[in-house]
Parts: C-alpha cells; sequence; structure tokens
C-alpha cells in the first residue's frame, strides 16, 4: 500500500513546447493538475529527481505544495520520451481523501502456467478504492491454472477496500495448449538444411579458391 | 520467405529520408520486453525474417513474439554496370523504415534472462544499434 507524499511544485506561467523544453533542461518536469467541477486546471512543474524518488518508493498518493495552495492528487498519465528514458510530462488527477476514486493498477503474474502458454492478454487492470489503498500492483497466480484455462476480471483476487471498475468478463490472462508444430517445423528445417549441406559444399571450395585467388592477385 | 505485402497500390516509391524520433509504437505493448531502435535504418524483410528465427530458436519455441514493424516500403534498384536514364530499377525488396525508439520485436512469456539471450541474438542480425526495453508505467 503507498503513504503520501508531499510533492512542492511551481505555477508555469508560460506554456509551450520552447518552454517545457527549458524547464526539462533546468531538471524539472512539466506537469499538470486536471480540472475537476469548478476548481480550474492547473499547469505546474515539478522537481525530477524528487518525483522519480516518490515512484521509486512506490508512492501513488501526492499533497502537491503549489506554492503555498495544497492539492491532493493521483497520477493520470505519464508521457515518456521516444526512447521511454525520460518523463516527458505528468498529469495528475485531484482526488479527496477517504472518497473512492478510480485508477489503473498493473498486474503482477506471478509463477509459470504448467501445461501450456501463458498469454497475457490485459496488463492493467481498473479498480476502484479511497487512494490511499491504491496497491502498486495486484498479484495474479498462474501456477494452478492448465492449457484451455483462462482468467476473467471479476476472479482476481483484490486485496481489502479495492473494487473492479471494468467490465468483470474482460479477459486477462489465457493458457494455450503447447503447439505440436513447433517441434515439426524445426525438424524439416533441420533436414532441409542437412540436405542443403552437400550441394553447398563445392561453392564453398569455389568461395575459397576464389579467396586464395584474390589474395595472390594483392600480393 | 521474406515478409512483403500482399498487394500494393503503387509499384514503387520515392527513397524519402528517415528524420527524427518514433512518436508512434515505441512502446512496449503485448510482451513483457521489447528490442528498440536506436538508429534510424530501412529494416528489410529479410532482417525481419531473420531476427524472428534468432528468436525462435534462443527460446526454443517457447516464447510469444510479436514483430512490431512490417516492409510496407518497395526499394528498387538498377542493375550493375547499366547506363544512367531508361527509367527506375526494379523492386528489390521491401523494407520497413524505422526511425530511432521503435519497437522491433517483443517477447513474453518468458523470464528475463532468456528474453536477454534471445534479444542479444536478434541484435546481431539487425542493421543498427538496438536494446533492449522493459514495459514502461504509463500512471
Amino acid at each position: 500500500m503507498s503513504s503520501s507524499e508531499i510533492l512542492k511544485a511551481a505555477k508555469r506561467e508560460r506554456v509551450g513546447s520552447r518552454f517545457a523544453r527549458r524547464l526539462r533542461k533546468a531538471g524539472r518536469i512539466p506537469a499538470s493538475i486536471q480540472a475537476e467541477g469548478e476548481t480550474p486546471h492547473l499547469d505546474i512543474s515539478v522537481g525530477e529527481r524528487e518525483f522519480l524518488a516518490s515512484r521509486r518508493h512506490h508512492v501513488h498518493l501526492y499533497d502537491i505544495d503549489v506554492e503555498g495552495a495544497m492539492e491532493t492528487a493521483i497520477v493520470r498519465e505519464l508521457q515518456w520520451d521516444a526512447f521511454g528514458d525520460r518523463l516527458n510530462h505528468i498529469e495528475f488527477k485531484r482526488v479527496q481523501r477517504g472518497v473512492a476514486t478510480e485508477a489503473s493498477v498493473v498486474l503482477d503474474v506471478v509463477g509459470a502456467a504448467s501445461g501450456g502458454d501463458l498469454n497475457v492478454l490485459v496488463n492493467e487492470v481498473q479498480i476502484s478504492c479511497i487512494p490511499s489503498l491504491i496497491p502498486n500492483s495486484i498479484e495474479v497466480k498462474v501456477g494452478e491454472l492448465t492449457a484451455g484455462d483462462s482468467l476473467l476480471a471479476n476472479e482476481l483476487e483484490l486485496p481489502e477496500g479495492l473494487s473492479l471498475a471494468m467490465d468483470g468478463e474482460t479477459v486477462l490472462i489465457t493458457i494455450s495448449a503447447h503447439k505440436e508444430e513447433v517441434a515439426e517445423p524445426a525438424e524439416g528445417e533441420d533436414a532441409l538444411e542437412s540436405d542443403g549441406a552437400a550441394p553447398e559444399a563445392p561453392d564453398a571450395s569455389d568461395s575459397a579458391a576464389e579467396g586464395d585467388s584474390s589474395g595472390g592477385g594483392e600480393g | 520467405m521474406a515478409m512483403m505485402p500482399k498487394r500494393s497500390k503503387y509499384r514503387k516509391a520515392h527513397r524519402g529520408r528517415v528524420k527524427g524520433y518514433a512518436t508512434r509504437g515505441n512502446r512496449v505493448e503485448f510482451g513483457e520486453y521489447g528490442l528498440q531502435a536506436l538508429d534510424p535504418a530501412w529494416i528489410t524483410g529479410r532482417h525481419i525474417e531473420a531476427g524472428r528465427v534468432a528468436a525462435n530458436r534462443a527460446t526454443d519455441g517457447t516464447a510469444k513474439i510479436w514483430i512490431r514493424i512490417f516492409p510496407h516500403k518497395p526499394i528498387s534498384s538498377k542493375p550493375a554496370e547499366v547506363r544512367m536514364g531508361k527509367g527506375k530499377g526494379d523492386v528489390e525488396f521491401w523494407a520497413a523504415e524505422v526511425k530511432p525508439g521503435t519497437i522491433l520485436f517483443e517477447l513474453g512469456g518468458v523470464d528475463e534472462d532468456t528474453a536477454k539471450k534471445a534479444f542479444k541474438r536478434v541484435a546481431h542480425k539487425m542493421p543498427i544499434k538496438v536494446k533492449m526495453v522493459h514495459r514502461v508505467p504509463t500512471s
């Protein structure tokens, strides 16, 4: 479970790509807090190091200090650069402590499926809970699943205080039987390769001969 | 058999330039690990097929492999020792235009060590520098 952390933010007076780029160069990440009802949208910037450190500590709930005014928020969306190395932008969503909100949580698949291939169809599930209870991930044990089995969203074992905020019939994980054909083409390929090896042998000697002749020419 | 489109609207295309970074197809979406391009390039159907076979053999066929690029671009060239003019050459191969950041392959259903081993083999088949990446959190 995550605790909250205070994040110091500064208002962005000037927006746009040029100013965002300058902020990133100065070690800050452009961010925004979504409007909610009559509360207006806010353009802010947060320190890159502080934010990434909080993420490493699995913090999901933030008390954002925007030049004295406190805002409670969770992360709604992270935008990364082309290589997924640096954060380009953070979008926060205003929440209230003690009031349930929706969030997407990553599934943590544990174990290996017996007798089949594991297909993870959905990596994140939408849950509803109070902000302080948002987990870092939801564990899914697949060790007992066998070929042909599937796991639906409503079959997830959610921690206490969490409820599902998506279609319960959504298939999250399936186990498909090992394909028998996988082994056969490999044998076929081997056979082809072994067949092809004999006629290729003279070519190899030819090329070696060419190499010798060219080598002689250089000398 | 190298990958190529089943049919195309126009037989030949301009060469063009690969500029900028990938803004789409630059996240691991399906598997757990991905192979990301670090340079711009034309990745031919043969490169893709060689990469697929290398990944399949390195994982003994146990991994689920996603190929995230497709060679849509026909590349033409003139035969050797032919004078200039007389029209554009014939299509020699098909290539995918890849910008830095593009995810080329994804692997799923295997542990990290196996994926690393497989991507190392695939990397040798690619004409550009690549790196292995994980899924990044989006929220």
